[in-house]
């Protein structure tokens, strides 16, 4: 348009009136246009002219632009953009639309689009220049470029994440397929037609069929009368329900051969997955205990009963001992008795004193008969343990004890009171008797005697003893204080049969405790056991 | 024959013997009759045999009666006393040889009276059985 009107301008020129309104034109054109205009030299690059746009916009006066260059001026901090405008004018004669940055007066830096021609003004080449700022459409430009440069990299990064996510899920398919493929768990999914879709490789096993022969088919082909069966129905149940179900299931395969297997069915979307576990051998072991303890059950019947048994046999010989041992003891002893009291005249001492040891050797073996038996039926009488008040319990047998006895014995009980315990009253009441006779019996020969009487705790039991100041014992025959009929003394020095200790020591046992003894000759003996505590 | 008051079966000849002496010495051997094993007693009891003429008014006042017979033994004895009409009232008292005897609960069951276990010294014996005969014939007055 402006080369036009120069052209126009130009052959205009030849007239002086219509030149002069013309350049009044171009003045007003000129100076009062909205775009910056500017004329330039073409070979120095000076401003020629400039308008009051170009000035307001550049923030120069009139004055200090023109006769100065753009780069005098550092109008135009990228030169290499006006270069480009240079160019375009020396090869067409014109650039248009060309965008460069410049900077203003106060530095600010804005965006024009700029174009030039060439023009000869007077004989003088010139460069008529006009730019539009173009700042705010560049900024919004640069703005939707950041932007969009921003939503590419987000799309990239999306990309790239969906990519890495594809690859993930991938390698985790593969994972949990290769996992699934071979884990030692079966694994089957069967779809709502019955047919198999998937199934593992230890499904193939415990299946007895490949992958090949299964998958497409259905469970009725492959197992015929499976319909009849406990899976069957769990199956349609999971079918149709849609809850997991857990089963232990016998399974006979149509080889006829059977396995037990534990079944998890649960639903997924195709139908039913099945997890299963081969537990033919454990099935098979359980059945082998089974039947191990119903034999073994069935030995011990036996065996109790061959108890139960011999008890009755020993039971019976027990009462044949006593009862036939005791028989002819009695004829000797009555007998005996008989010519003590009705022959006396008639015998000399000697025969006497011979009547005399056979009815004291006879009496003797009838208490021995009966402390046999007495021990034996420890063994056989039984009654629930219960708690045993001590304290009372030794004061009675201290009286029994004492009932027949004009001694002056002193008992001293520890702190007056002894620690309750768990035992068969009976059986313990004998133990503190058969304790408490022998101080008494084994002290009879010291001028005063003391009988201490006391208990403790240790560990998880009850301590008790029985301390006299009487005979004592030698410690070397030890092993032999608790035998039955094993006396440590003779029967002059003390009468007894032996069986007291024996008694104590079965009793103890039976109670899981323990009985033991100290002893220093002439000095005294003490004797302890121990019994359960009455909280255990 | 005199009335018999105490009916005394006992296989063991030396038991009886002494058992016998210890009541002559309490003055009760005239009343006394002894039977030597549960056969004879059942043939006692139900008149057969030996015994098939003698007169059933012919009641004991007590029996004394051994557990451990030949053949038949004391507890059959006593149970069929204790089932028949005639002798179920008369105190029966059995004599055992030892307190370990397994039948003494069934003869209680069965109704024994008492029991005593003969004691192998004879001081012992001559007293227990003496006041046994004592007890069981002066002082415990039968039911009629």
């Amino acid at each position: 348009m402006l080369n036009n009107e120069s052209l126009h301008f130009q052959t205009l020129s030849e007239s002086g009136k219509k030149i002069e309104t013309s350049q009044k034109v171009f003045y007003t054109v000129f100076h009062k246009s909205p775009v910056m205009n500017s004329i330039t030299d073409a070979i120095t690059g000076k401003f020629i002219e400039v308008n009051e746009n170009f000035v307001r916009f550049c923030g120069y006066t009139k004055e200090e632009t023109i006769g100065k260059s753009s780069l005098e001026l550092n109008l135009i901090p990228h030169p290499e953009q006006r270069a480009k405008i240079i160019t375009s004018i020396k090869e067409k004669g014109y650039s248009s639309d060309v965008v460069l940055e410049v900077q203003t007066k106060s530095g600010e830096f804005k965006w024009v689009s700029v174009s030039a021609h060439a023009v000869n003004i007077n004989g003088r080449n010139c460069f008529i220049t006009a730019m539009v700022d173009v700042t705010e459409r560049k900024k919004t430009e640069e703005l939707l470029l950041q932007a969009n440069k921003k939503l590419e990299a987000l799309n990239a990064d999306l990309e790239a994440k969906v990519e890495e996510r594809t690859k993930k899920i991938i390698a985790d398919e593969k994972r949990f397929r290769l996992t699934l493929d071979n884990m030692l768990e079966g694994a089957q999914i069967i779809g709502f037609d019955w047919r198999y879709i998937y199934v593992n490789k230890a499904l193939e096993k415990q299946g007895k069929y490949s992958k090949e022969e299964l998958l497409g088919k259905t469970m009725m082909e492959k197992y015929p009368g499976i319909e009849e069966t406990d899976v069957f129905k769990s199956i349609q149940q999971c079918f149709n329900e849609r809850v997991a179900i857990l089963k232990e299931i016998e399974f006979t395969f149509p080889d006829k051969t059977i396995g037990w297997f534990e079944l998890k069915i649960q639903p997924v979307p195709e139908g039913v997955f099945i997890l299963s576990v081969d537990i033919t051998e454990r099935k098979k072991a359980e059945l082998e205990i089974k039947k191990l303890n119903e034999e073994l059950e069935q030995k011990v019947t036996e065996r109790t009963a061959q108890l139960i048994n011999v008890n009755k046999e020993l039971e019976s010989f027990t009462y044949t001992v006593s009862h036939d041992l005791r028989a002819p003891l009695r004829a000797i002893n009555g007998y005996a008795k008989i010519l003590q009291e009705d022959y006396t005249s008639v015998l000399d001492n000697d025969g006497l004193s011979s009547l005399a040891a056979i009815l004291n050797n006879s009496k003797k073996m009838g208490e021995l008969i009966d402390d046999l038996l007495a021990f034996s039926r420890l063994g056989r009488l039984s009654s629930p343990p219960s708690e045993i008040n001590m304290t009372g319990l030794i004061k009675t047998v201290i009286e029994e004890e004492m009932a027949d006895n004009s001694r002056d014995i002193v008992f001293v009980v520890q702190n007056q009171d002894l620690i309750p315990a768990m035992g068969e009253q009976v059986l313990i009441k004998q133990v503190w008797a058969n304790l408490i006779s022998n101080a008494i019996k084994y002290s009879k020969y010291k001028p005063k005697t003391i009988i201490e009487i006391g208990s403790y705790y240790k560990d998880d039991r009850v301590i008790y003893y029985v301390k006299d100041n009487g005979s004592g014992f030698d410690m070397k025959y030890y092993d032999k204080l608790f035998g039955v009929f094993q006396r440590l003394h003779s029967q002059e020095e003390f009468e007894g049969t032996g069986i007291g200790l024996a008694i104590v020591k079965k009793v103890i046992q039976r109670h899981n405790g323990h009985v033991w003894a100290e002893s220093i000759l002439n000095e005294g003996s003490c004797f302890y056991f121990s019994l359960p505590t009455i909280n255990s | 024959m005199s009335p018999i008051e105490i009916l005394f079966v006992e296989d063991n000849m030396d038991d009886a013997t002494l058992t016998m002496r210890a009541l002559k010495k309490s003055g009760l051997s005239n009343v006394l009759f002894h039977l030597k094993d549960g056969a004879e007693a059942l043939d006692f009891i139900y008149r057969k045999g030996i015994y098939a003429s003698r007169n059933i008014e012919d009641r004991p006042k007590l029996i004394l009666l051994d557990l451990k017979m030949p053949k038949i033994s004391g507890i059959e004895v006593l149970e069929k006393i204790k089932s028949h009409p005639f002798y179920k009232a008369i105190p029966v008292v059995i004599l055992t040889s030892s307190k370990e005897d397994p039948d003494i609960k069934r003869c209680y069951e069965l109704g024994a009276n008492s029991y005593i276990v003969k004691p192998v010294e004879s001081d012992n014996f001559f007293h227990t059985i003496k006041e046994l005969g004592m007890y069981w014939m002066i002082l415990n007055q039968p039911p009629h």
